[in-house]
C-alpha cells in the first residue's frame, strides 16, 4: 500500500463555506505539506482525515481502512499535533500520560521519558505552568511515543520561536528516518516545507489547486517581472496570475522554460518561493487570475 | 470505555478531597442524604464536563483510539459510578455522624433516599446530558455546570415533597405500597435515562470538532 | 562523505548532491562498492527533503554512478573512470582551442595566456 491517506471527492458544505470534490493521496514515507490561506479549508481537510468532522459525501480511506468499521485501529496509528491545547492544565504531565499511555497498544515508556527528557519536559509539574512551546512538545512527546505510522499536524509551529522550530524539523527528519512512517502537517510557514516537505498540497477556495512533487514547484513555477508592453492577449496565456503596477507587471508561470522563451531577457525571470505561489496564486490585492 | 470512566474521575485529582470536605460539611449541617448525594453527584459529574471542555477534551479523546459511542456511553456510565461513591460516602457519614441510618430531618428511610437520590440524578442528567453535548462550548459550560447543580436540588426538593404530599393528601402510596412506589419511579427515571442516552449518542455522532 | 549544499544557489539541490558525488567518484575518493548513507540518513544530515536525495540517488543510478540494493542501500558502481576521463580531456581540448583562437585574436601572447591560467588554477 502506497498511500496512507486517500480522499475521494470528498464534499462538505457550511453555510458560507464548502470544501467541494477534494481528491488527495498521501504517499507513505513522506512528508506532505497542506498549505492555503486562513478559510480556504486546510483545517476541515485535515478534520476530515481524523475523522473528527465527517464529510457530507465521498470517501476517507486511512491506511486503507474507513472510519466507519475501523476507527480505533485507525486512531492507534495516528499520532496529533494541533495548534491549541488538548491537555488537561490541572494535571501534571505525568498524570496526563498515564491517562493516554493505556489508550494505545504501541506505548513504549522509555521511549517518553527519553523524549521527555530530549525535550527537557518536567514530569511533574502541572501543565499550566508549560509555555507555549513546552506544550507543543508535551504533545510531540506523546504523539511519538506510542509509535504512530502517521502524524498528523495542523499548525504545529504556530506561534513558536525559529530556534524552536528548527528542533522541531530536525525531530521530524529524525522520523522520517523510518520509510514507513509519513507525516502530514498543514502551515503557514513555508519556510518549514521547503526544508523537509516532499510533496506540497495546496488549498484554494475548498479545493485543491494543485498536489505537487516539491521539486515540480521548484523547477516549473517562475515569477515574471517585466514592462506592461510586453503583455498581450497571447503571452498573458503564460500566466496563472498577473500583479500589474504603474511600474510593469509581475506574473507567476507554472512552466518556466515557456516563460523565457517567451521574454528571454526581455523580463526578469525568477524561481518562485511557496510563498510566491501561494500569494499569486490566491489572487491577492491587485492580482488578476488568468483563466 | 473503562478508561475513558476511570479519566472522567481522576481527572478531578485533588478536587476529590474538597468534594469530600463539601460533603462532611452538608452532613454535619443535618441535610439528608437525598440532598447530599444530589448536590455531590451533580457537581462531580459537571466538573467532568467542565474539566474536559477547557481542555479541549472532546478533540482529544476523539483523536484517541475511542469511538463516539465508547465516549458518549462512558459518561453515562461515570455518573452512575459517582453516584455509588458519593452514596456510599453520605451513608458512612451518616453512620458515623447520626449514630443512625437516617438522618433527623427527613420522613424518608434511608433506602428511599439513595432511590430518590438516583431517580433525582437519572433524570436531572436525562435532561441536561443531550443539551450539553449539543449546546456546551467553552464560555457557556459554566452556566451548564450552574443549571445541574440548580435543577438536582430542587429535584430532591421536589422528590421529598411529592413523597410527602401523596403521604398527607392522597392515599396513592398507601394503596400500592411505598416499595412499588418507589420502584415505579426509579424504573420510569431508568428508562429516561436509556433514551437520553440514545439521543446523546445521536447528538455526539453528528458533532464536529473544531 | 561530505557535500556542500547550498539552499541560495540556482542550482537545483539534487544536482548539488548528484554533481559532487560524481567528482568524488571521478577523483577516486568514492571507490567501487563503497556505501553512501542511506536517502533517508543523507536528508536528515543535510536537512533536506527525503524526496530531495531520493531524486539524486535515482539519477545517480540511472547514469550509472551507483546501483541500489533493496534492504540494503546505495553503493558506488564498478567506474570506467579512462573512459570518463577520456571524454572530458576531449571536451577540454575543444574549449581550450577557442581561448587560444581568442587570444590570437586580441593578440595575447602564450606567455601572459599562461600566466593567467597559473592565476585562475591556482585560486
Amino acid at each position: 500500500m502506497d498511500h496512507v491517506i486517500e480522499l475521494k471527492n470528498v464534499n462538505k458544505s457550511y453555510n458560507h463555506f464548502s470544501v467541494s470534490n477534494v481528491s488527495v493521496q498521501i504517499k507513505k514515507g513522506f512528508v506532505t505539506g497542506i498549505i492555503g490561506s486562513n478559510g480556504a479549508g486546510k483545517s476541515t481537510i485535515m478534520r476530515m482525515i481524523l475523522n473528527l468532522v465527517k464529510p457530507d459525501s465521498g470517501d476517507v480511506h486511512i491506511f486503507g481502512m474507513d472510519y466507519a468499521k475501523h476507527e480505533k485501529s485507525i486512531k492507534d496509528r495516528i499520532g496529533f499535533i494541533y495548534s491549541e491545547d488538548v491537555l488537561y492544565d490541572e494535571l501534571t504531565l505525568q498524570d496526563q500520560k498515564k491517562l493516554i499511555a493505556p489508550c494505545y497498544s504501541q506505548w513504549d515508556d522509555t521511549l517518553f521519558r527519553q523524549y521527555c527528557d530530549t525535550f527537557e519536559l518536567p514530569l511533574k509539574q502541572k501543565l499550566k505552568s508549560f509555555s507555549k512551546g513546552m506544550k507543543v512538545k508535551a504533545t510531540l512527546a506523546i504523539a511519538l511515543s506510542h509509535k504512530a505510522d502517521l502524524l498528523i499536524m495542523d499548525e504545529p509551529t504556530a506561534g513558536l520561536d525559529p530556534v524552536f522550530r528548527r528542533e522541531f524539523l530536525d525531530i521530524m527528519q529524525d522520523i522520517m528516518l523510518d520509510g514507513n512512517k509519513s507525516i502530514v502537517l498543514s502551515t503557514h510557514i513555508m519556510s518549514d516545507l521547503s526544508t523537509i516537505a516532499d510533496y506540497i498540497t495546496y488549498v484554494q477556495k475548498g479545493r485543491i489547486a494543485f498536489s505537487k512533487e516539491i521539486h515540480e514547484l521548484q523547477e516549473n513555477y517562475a515569477v515574471v517581472r517585466g514592462g506592461i508592453e510586453l503583455l498581450d492577449r497571447d503571452t498573458e496565456q503564460c500566466f496563472l496570475a498577473i500583479k500589474k503596477t504603474r511600474t510593469g507587471f509581475e506574473g507567476l508561470s507554472a512552466n518556466l522554460n515557456e516563460a523565457e522563451s517567451l521574454f528571454g531577457n526581455e523580463a526578469v525571470i525568477e524561481k518562485a518561493s511557496l510563498e510566491d505561489i501561494m500569494y499569486y496564486m490566491q489572487g491577492g490585492k491587485n492580482v488578476a487570475v488568468v483563466n | 470505555m473503562l478508561l475513558l470512566i476511570k479519566k472522567d474521575l481522576v481527572i478531578h485529582k485533588l478536587s476529590w478531597l474538597l468534594y469530600f470536605a463539601m460533603l462532611l460539611f452538608f452532613m454535619m449541617f443535618n441535610k439528608d442524604v437525598l440532598f447530599v448525594v444530589a448536590i455531590m453527584s451533580a457537581i462531580v459529574i459537571m466538573n467532568t464536563f467542565h474539566f474536559d471542555e477547557l481542555a479541549n477534551g472532546n478533540k482529544l479523546w476523539n483523536s484517541l483510539p475511542f469511538t463516539r459511542k465508547e465516549i458518549v456511553s462512558a459518561r453515562y456510565n461515570t455518573l452512575l459510578v459517582v453516584l455509588i461513591i458519593v452514596t456510599t460516602v453520605a451513608m458512612a457519614a451518616a453512620r458515623i455522624i447520626n449514630g443512625e441510618w437516617s438522618s433527623a430531618f427527613s420522613s424518608l428511610a434511608i433506602w428511599e433516599e439513595v432511590i430518590g437520590s438516583f431517580i433525582v440524578m437519572t433524570v436531572s442528567a436525562s435532561i441536561f446530558f443531550p443539551l450539553v453535548y449539543k449546546f456546551a462550548q467553552k464560555k457557556t459550560i459554566f452556566t451548564f455546570v450552574l443549571l445541574f447543580i440548580g435543577t438536582s436540588i430542587a429535584g430532591a426538593y421536589a422528590v421529598s415533597y411529592l413523597y410527602k404530599y401523596l403521604i398527607e393528601s392522597t392515599s396513592i402510596i398507601q394503596s400500592m405500597g411505598n416499595g412499588l412506589y418507589w420502584a415505579t419511579l426509579a424504573f420510569g427515571s431508568l428508562v429516561c435515562y436509556v433514551l437520553s442516552w440514545g439521543l446523546s449518542l445521536k447528538i455526539y455522532k453528528a458533532k464536529e470538532f473544531i | 562523505m561530505q557535500l556542500l549544499i547550498s539552499n541560495s544557489s540556482k542550482e537545483p539541490i539534487y544536482n548539488q548532491i548528484k554533481d559532487q558525488i560524481k567528482q568524488k567518484v571521478l577523483s577516486g575518493e568514492l571507490q567501487e562498492g563503497h556505501a553512501l548513507p542511506s536517502m533517508r540518513q543523507l536528508a536528515k544530515d543535510l536537512h533536506i527533503s527525503v524526496i530531495t536525495t531520493k531524486r539524486a540517488y535515482e539519477e545517480l543510478e540511472k547514469e550509472g554512478y551507483i546501483y541500489s540494493i533493496i534492504g540494503k542501500g546505495s553503493f558506488i558502481a564498478e567506474q570506467n573512470v579512462d573512459m570518463i576521463k577520456e571524454k572530458k580531456l576531449t571536451a577540454m581540448e575543444e574549449k581550450l582551442l577557442e581561448v587560444i583562437a581568442n587570444s590570437k585574436e586580441i593578440g595575447l601572447s602564450l606567455k601572459e595566456l599562461k600566466e593567467w591560467i597559473t592565476i585562475l588554477y591556482e585560486e
